[in-house]
């Protein structure tokens, strides 16, 4: 994990242009919420507030509701293979990397993005308890690795092209997870089909729970779900992958 | 710089041709990308029947705008082009600097793959066309050629921002290595917004820092308004001119640094693949 | 023939980024990153003249890099005078380049997802190649380097050995007045190897190309090239013949005895190098030992079956360089009352009498 992170963070001040990018964007969403909810308006059951709580969150847990890990570029330049050689496993390795590495953001870009939040007004206690909200963070998570790991051995076994499937993939994850547009304000009703995916259940699951859009009970159960199912799924899948593995690349 | 395309233009027909059912798979699937980061925005439109005073159609002209522009980007700045900092910071631009053209011609031409590069342009093109069939937009010579200096401009925008941003890779190989990337998501993950309510600062900030604005929102405001103004019309072009020499200058200034550094980095990761 | 290539007192240092050790020191070198100043070339002075073959040679992190960067132009010196083919190679980049040909051993000229066939295509756009030089060239490459079999294979399904060839293809292909080499036959098996040196020194002796070429592969080397030139710590350590470079290390000599013993006896002139089986090999000292001593010294133990006497290779002959140089930089580095250098086996700074080719 730290050596992750810390591989990250040599990369100097530069590295900051991509929160500072980050911010940006918070801010652009926040400017077209103002637009949606005008004078003290609910859309959706959703205040403005919450809107911008929900959109300051996103963007601040936006690594770990994205679930990503080294996983596809050790794939595309073949060093997974090398990594088969340490005696450690891979599922384990790639997490820790993971989590080295979104642990960077979380000292850096966190911080401000949260303290200007709460300093403009713009960010909201939690509306559920906070240890609902972390446990649902904690499965959300899990659900997201056990998909990165189901994707990846899809590329393994059908030695398909890596970057047209992670593209895709992280084209629509963010519309069909709702990180970036909650799915409550989706039209023809494609959010109430979005929220049993498991996409929901990695980004839309904890951010709801905050901020007080979504049960509980009903949501947690649905993403332990989901982290079981797609773990038993993931763990097959990727076993069966690991016969068939082939650098694609070097 | 012809002759140049049009080998290049070999190289991609090459490269569809070998596997059809690869490069379907993946024009297709540049349609899906580049529509999903508009897809949002357009969403909401529709659900709320208007963001402002942008009605649903209009957000979709504002969105497949975003999109062709994307597929532009895809067929003429391939392989990194458009991520310049990808090349300079993984140390491929020594590529470049030992063939016998000058830098500009090679980046120009190097990234042309028009038809791998084409499943966005198709999106747009639809998308624009069942966008203006429902703004009641009535398609002339004229304004067909103010469509196409608008996309070339708004192109030209998007990658000379990320070039700007690139050049930062000159001193820190390692750590800016992917920022130009970021700064075209700045790009492409806002240009679907409408703008006209964001606030004086914002605004300005979309269209200099983070010329968003330029790459959607001005061009479809002036494509889809019944009389432009003067000033409107002429806006996003200028700005490619500025954003292009700031992006030649900051080049220049990056390549002066990089002759006496050189680059201690190498890994042929994504290099013309 | 004239000098193609002049260098005259070059000189060039980089800033390197050090890493931080603790937490601590990656925050603060998120502001203030620690540098180090690293001399890579420290006024390197020499020529190459037309139709010269060159090698240079050199541990790790010694300046051979850096000094085949500044004369294909990719780096500007600090400081001196760089010209090769009557220009400045930074000043004139793209027309420099269009007469020279560069192959880095690591690094491929080929389109990754397309066949070497289409790389080839593109080379001759971008090189402006005419269709009669084209049309000689390719099928010299072709034939020599053995890219018939993999013509319409993608560059990402070859074996190294195979992507090397076809970049060195690539390179010829336009006719280059100067052929720049860094580590070409990387990979290569031997008889790979064999077919390129062959292809070199014919391009050399039939179209009077220069070639300048880096190697860690001495044997290739001594093959290719009449002159080495050897690089220490961004300093120039020897500039002459290979002969002049063994001559200089000490007349080392080896011979190798076959005798049915399983421990070879020891011979005080001589130390062994190797005993496999019933041949036995001792390294010694031709100028101080006759070679007619060493056998009877061995005869008086052993029955002697077949003798074999041929030089150290020259890798050898490197290493044992390499090594004194090496213990020399830890002597500098120790502080002691009074300093006592260790003579390495080529004095920093020698120059040999550069044997010019016929």
């Amino acid at each position: 994990m730290r050596l992750a992170a810390r591989s990250r963070a040599e990369g100097g001040i530069f590295y900051g242009f991509g929160f500072a990018l980050s911010g940006l964007r918070v801010f652009i969403l926040i400017a077209i919420w103002q637009t949606l909810v005008e004078g003290g308006a609910e859309v959706a059951t959703y205040s403005f507030v919450a809107l911008a709580t929900y959109t300051i969150l996103a963007e601040v847990f936006a690594e770990p509701l994205a679930a990503r890990t080294e996983l596809r570029d050790t794939i595309w330049n073949g060093s997974i293979v090398g990594r088969t050689l340490q005696p450690v496993g891979l599922v384990g390795t790639y997490t820790a990397e993971a989590f080295g590495r979104w642990s960077l953001r979380f000292m850096t870009f966190g911080p401000i993005a949260l303290g200007l939040g709460a300093a403009t007004g713009h960010l909201m206690a939690p509306r559920s308890p906070l240890p609902v909200v972390l446990l649902s963070l904690v499965l959300a998570v899990t659900v997201g690795l056990a998909i990165e790991f189901i994707f990846g051995s899809i590329i393994i076994g059908t030695r398909s092209n890596v970057w047209v499937i992670e593209q895709l993939r992280g084209a629509t994850a963010v519309l069909l997870s709702g990180q970036m547009i909650p799915l409550a304000l989706l039209p023809w009703g494609l959010g109430d089909v979005l929220r049993w995916s498991p996409f929901a259940s990695v980004a839309s699951a904890p951010l709801t729970l905050y901020v007080g859009t979504s049960a509980a009970i009903g949501t947690l159960a649905l993403q332990t779900f989901w982290a079981v199912t797609l773990w038993l799924i993931a763990g097959w899948a990727w076993a069966r992958s690991r016969t068939r593995l082939s650098a694609l690349g070097g | 710089m012809l002759a140049l395309w049009r080998v290049h233009l070999f190289l991609d027909l090459i490269f569809v041709l070998r596997s059809p059912e690869r490069a379907i798979v993946y024009i297709v699937s540049d349609g899906i990308i580049a529509s999903s980061a508009v897809a949002g925005v357009v969403l909401l439109a529709t659900r709320f029947e208007s963001i402002g005073e942008w009605p649903a159609s209009r957000i979709l002209f504002l969105g497949a705008f975003g999109v062709l522009v994307d597929g532009v980007v895809a067929s003429f700045f391939q392989f990194n082009v458009a991520f310049l900092s990808r090349r300079i910071g993984r140390g491929q631009l020594d590529h470049s600097l030992l063939q016998p053209q000058p830098l500009r011609q090679c980046l120009l031409t190097e990234g042309f793959a028009p038809l791998s590069g084409s499943g966005s342009v198709l999106t747009g093109i639809i998308g624009l066309s069942i966008a203006a069939s429902g703004l009641g937009i009535v398609i002339t010579p004229l304004w067909m050629t103010l469509l196409c200096v608008h996309v070339v401009a708004a192109t030209a925008i998007a990658v000379s921002f990320s070039t700007i941003w690139a050049t930062l890779a000159f001193w820190s190989p390692r750590g800016a290595e992917e920022v130009s990337s970021a700064a075209f998501d700045v790009v492409t993950g806002l240009k679907g917004f409408p703008l006209d309510r964001v606030g004086g600062a914002l605004t300005v900030a979309l269209l200099t820092v983070a010329p968003a604005g330029f790459v959607g929102w001005l061009p479809a405001r002036v494509l889809t308004a019944s009389e432009p103004s003067v000033e409107a019309l002429v806006a996003t072009p200028l700005a490619a001119v500025a954003f292009a020499g700031i992006a030649i200058l900051c080049l220049r200034l990056g390549l002066r640094h990089y002759l006496r550094t050189g680059s201690w980095r190498y890994t042929d990761f994504g290099h013309r693949r | 023939m004239g000098t193609v290539v002049s260098v005259s007192d070059v000189h060039k240092t980089y800033r390197q980024r050090r890493p931080a050790k603790d937490i601590r020191g990656t925050l603060r070198a998120l502001l203030r990153p620690p540098v180090e100043t690293v001399q890579a070339l420290a006024g390197v002075t020499f020529g190459v003249d037309a139709a010269e073959i060159v090698a240079c040679a050199g541990p790790n992190g010694a300046g051979k890099s850096t000094l085949i960067k500044v004369l294909t132009g990719l780096l500007v010196p600090d400081r001196g005078i760089i010209r090769s083919l009557g220009v400045n190679p930074t000043g004139d980049r793209a027309r420099y380049v269009g007469r020279i040909g560069v192959v880095f051993g690591q690094r491929t000229e080929l389109w990754w997802d397309q066949p070497i066939s289409a790389s080839f295509e593109w080379r001759r756009v971008v090189w402006n190649i005419s269709q009669d030089t084209y049309g000689r060239m390719l099928p010299i490459v072709c034939r020599t380097l053995g890219l018939d079999e993999t013509w319409n294979t993608l560059a990402r399904e070859l074996s190294l050995g195979q992507r090397m060839r076809a970049d060195l293809g690539l390179a010829l292909l336009h006719e280059p007045e100067i052929l720049f080499l860094d580590e070409p036959t990387l990979g290569l098996d031997v008889l790979a190897k064999r077919s390129i040196l062959r292809l070199l020194k014919q391009i050399n002796r039939e179209q009077g190309t220069t070639i300048f070429v880096t190697s860690h592969d001495m044997g290739d080397l001594e093959q290719l090239a009449a002159r080495a030139i050897l690089i220490n710590r961004g300093r120039i350590a020897f500039d002459g013949s290979f002969q002049q470079l063994r001559r200089a290390h000490g007349s080392q000599r080896r011979i190798t005895i076959e005798s049915p013993v399983a421990t070879p006896p020891a011979i005080d002139a001589a130390h062994l190098v190797e005993s496999r089986g019933e041949f036995h090999t001792y390294q010694y000292d031709a100028q101080r030992t006759p070679i007619q001593a060493l056998l009877d010294t061995f005869a008086i133990s052993a029955p002697i079956v077949d003798v074999e006497s041929h030089p150290v290779p020259i890798d050898d002959v490197f290493a044992d360089i390499y090594e004194g140089w090496q213990s020399e930089a830890r002597v500098r580095s120790v502080p002691s009352p009074s300093p006592d250098r260790t003579a390495s086996a080529v004095p920093d700074g020698s120059r040999g009498e550069r044997d010019r080719p016929d």
